[in-house]
């Protein structure tokens, strides 16, 4: 990969830091978990990016974290729980975050849960199943679901071992009776209405990441298959990181993947957002790190 | 509207202000929690008041709306659309100009979005119309990954060309904003800083049929500029809420000034996403929202009036009822016709 692309990624990212220590969406723009969250991720596993260390992201979000255990952005309103679940994975192996911070994390997402949605004729699904939603009192989602359920599997030590099963469970046969029928996932329900919905990249690859311990499962097989010739298909920052990463996890060769990512990257920068920019600086850079931290 | 920003300047409140938005209103009870604890004949009194303050809103004696000819989308729509805002009584000089189109999800060959011309011909009509800036903003509700929209959809191109910003509202800093109705039960909301601090706001969607809302044009479009960072996808808070409570009390309180409604190619059907185009050849303006999605409801063969968000958006925030809706430019009748909605919306049909 273009050492040139990589150093300009870098650049980016550090001047894109807050003075809080944190990065928001856009420079210029307020520090936010999901961001910091990847900037971490990113500082922690390439330090010869001369992009400065993952501490001061580590401490905007220690400093962020409630009593209950969720962190927060700093908007007071109802964390975001999907993003917490990226949380987990980014501080796992701090040292700031080895006390009891990380189990409360671990812990509050265990106790937090989908409202479970009514029974209806809308869509062809088992509505009694519930994962994560993305803040309090709503449904729950593929995405959220599966930032959370990966970091259950991170985490093995930080939940009484009966209740992160039943979790686990639970969460897994979520994502699985919401596989669509071309294999893959779309946002939450595979079909409305008596429509099938079509699968979308950045789910697929995501949800396949949280189920990489059941990799036989048929309809994991086939939602890997969707990904792996659908990996080019949503041109995009976000796409095609969790592509590179997941199929890295899944040892699908994907050197197109980067190309196309760093391709990208040189023509319009992922229009300066910085969380997209952290994300493919740690693909980009998985040489060094093998995409370790989403590794069961 | 209360305005406690994360992040940014403090230009909100003032803003808010001057379009009417209430930030000196305090914090009221949601409806649930004031009625916990009153007895059932004060329950039933307080049940029976609209949750808004009537004075803080005044239904217009009239309300313009226009339907203007665009056969295609290679028609000239700064032209189109320049004509249609001279109509109204709208002055941007100087001002900061919000353009919120429709970007929902990216299908080839679908027309799930707010076409890229239609959003350069407003922001060329606007800009020699003296506006100061113009900014272009969304936050989809489904597809957060907004660079792929943007580029998919061919919006960033045109964009670029125009250099003109685009505003990602998933992403932005946000401005807690109190809300100037409460059918939800909500008091409050996160908004955009963009949205808020602009001084004009103008919805530009994709006129469609919708299979949860019946309809989703002008007043719909604003689930687009829920914060997806602080809410989540498909901003479910919206519609755990209910779908229509959601539209008027956004409506209610970001007070949009002007709407282009895209019905160049519109969408019938299994709308928002998994409709059929069908092409009307035209733009509905006006300043009246509620007003202009009743004629578009008319257009395609709907009755506003059984449509769950406008029956109650036209107690307080604009008209639905046609000896109230003066129609400029070409009549309704040009353009009239059926669509095709979901089975579970028949009966909303006009021809029932």
């Amino acid at each position: 990969m273009a050492g040139s692309t990589i150093g300009r990624l870098a650049a980016v990212l550090r001047h894109g830091r807050n003075a809080d220590g944190g990065w928001g969406y856009y420079p210029g723009k307020a520090s936010r978990i999901e961001p910091t969250c990847w900037a971490a991720l990113c500082l922690a596993r390439a330090e010869t990016l001369s992009a400065g260390s993952s501490d001061a992201a580590l401490r905007w979000l220690a400093a962020r974290q409630r009593p209950v255990g969720l962190i927060d952005d700093a908007t007071g309103e109802l964390p975001n729980i999907g993003f917490n679940g990226l949380a987990v994975l980014a501080v796992r192996n701090a040292d700031l975050w080895s006390s009891g911070r990380a189990t409360r994390l671990i812990d509050a997402l265990g106790r937090t849960k989908g409202a479970a949605a009514e029974d209806g004729k809308a869509s062809r699904q088992d509505n009694a199943l519930q994962g994560w939603s993305w803040i309090e009192g709503t449904f729950s989602w593929v995405e959220p679901t599966s930032w959370c359920l990966l970091a259950l599997k991170r985490s093995p030590a930080l939940l009484p071992a009966r209740e992160r099963a039943a979790r686990i469970d639970e969460a897994e046969r979520l994502l699985l009776d919401r596989v669509c029928q071309s294999g893959g996932w779309n946002y939450g329900n595979s079909n409305v209405l008596g429509k099938e919905l079509n699968a979308h990249v950045p789910t697929t690859a995501l949800a396949l990441l949280a189920l990489q311990d059941r990799r036989d499962h048929p309809s994991a097989q086939k939602s890997l298959d969707y990904l792996t010739r659908h990996r080019l298909a949503e041109p995009a920052g976000m796409a095609l990181s969790l592509t590179s990463i997941c199929l890295r996890v899944y040892g699908v060769p994907a050197a197109d993947v980067d190309e196309r990512l760093a391709t990208i990257a040189e023509t319009h920068a992922f229009f300066n957002n910085l969380h997209i920019t952290a994300m493919a600086l740690y693909c980009l850079t998985a040489e060094d790190h093998d995409v370790d931290d989403f590794r069961l | 509207m209360t305005s406690t920003t994360s992040g940014c300047s403090d230009e909100a409140p003032r803003e808010q202000r001057r379009r009417g938005l209430d930030i000196s209103t305090g914090v009221r009870l949601s409806r649930r929690a004031f009625l916990v604890g009153l007895p059932l004949a004060a329950a039933v009194a307080a049940w029976q008041r609209p949750p808004y303050r009537k004075e803080d809103f005044v239904l217009p004696a009239r309300s313009p709306v226009a339907l203007l000819p665009a056969r295609g989308y290679d028609a000239d729509f700064a032209d189109v659309i320049g004509r249609g805002l001279a109509m109204f009584d709208l002055d941007v000089r100087g001002k900061r100009v919000f353009l919120k189109p429709n970007l929902v999800e990216y299908e080839a060959g679908t027309v799930i979005n707010t076409n890229p011309h239609v959003v350069a011909g407003a922001v060329e009509a606007f800009l020699r119309a003296g506006a100061r800036e113009v900014v272009v903003g969304e936050g989809p509700g489904h597809r957060r990954d907004i660079e792929y929209l943007l580029t998919a959809t061919g919006l960033s191109d045109v964009l670029a060309d125009l250099r003109v910003r685009f505003a990602d509202l998933n992403h932005d800093d946000v401005a807690r904003v109190k809300l100037a109705s409460r059918f939800t039960g909500l008091t409050e909301m996160w908004l955009p800083v963009e949205l808020v601090k602009s001084d004009v706001i103008v919805s530009m969607p994709k006129l469609k049929t919708h299979h949860w809302a019946g309809l989703t044009a002008s007043m719909k479009n604003f689930f687009g500029v829920v914060p997806g960072a602080v809410y989540g996808w498909p901003k479910n808070l919206l519609h755990v809420k209910g779908i229509p409570n959601s539209i008027v009390d956004l409506n209610a309180t970001i007070r949009p000034h002007f709407t282009i409604v895209d019905g160049v190619t519109a969408m019938e059907g299994d709308g928002p996403i998994m409709g059929r185009p069908r092409a009307l050849g035209m733009l509905a303006m006006g300043t009246d929202l509620v007003a202009v999605d009743a004629t578009c409801a008319r257009v395609i063969g709907l009755d506003p009036s059984k449509i769950p968000y406008l029956r109650t958006a036209s107690a307080f925030l604009g008209n639905i009822d046609r000896n109230r809706i003066v129609p400029v430019g070409e009549p309704l009748s040009r353009y009239a016709t059926q669509f095709d909605v979901v089975e579970h919306f028949r009966s909303i049909r006009l021809a029932g």
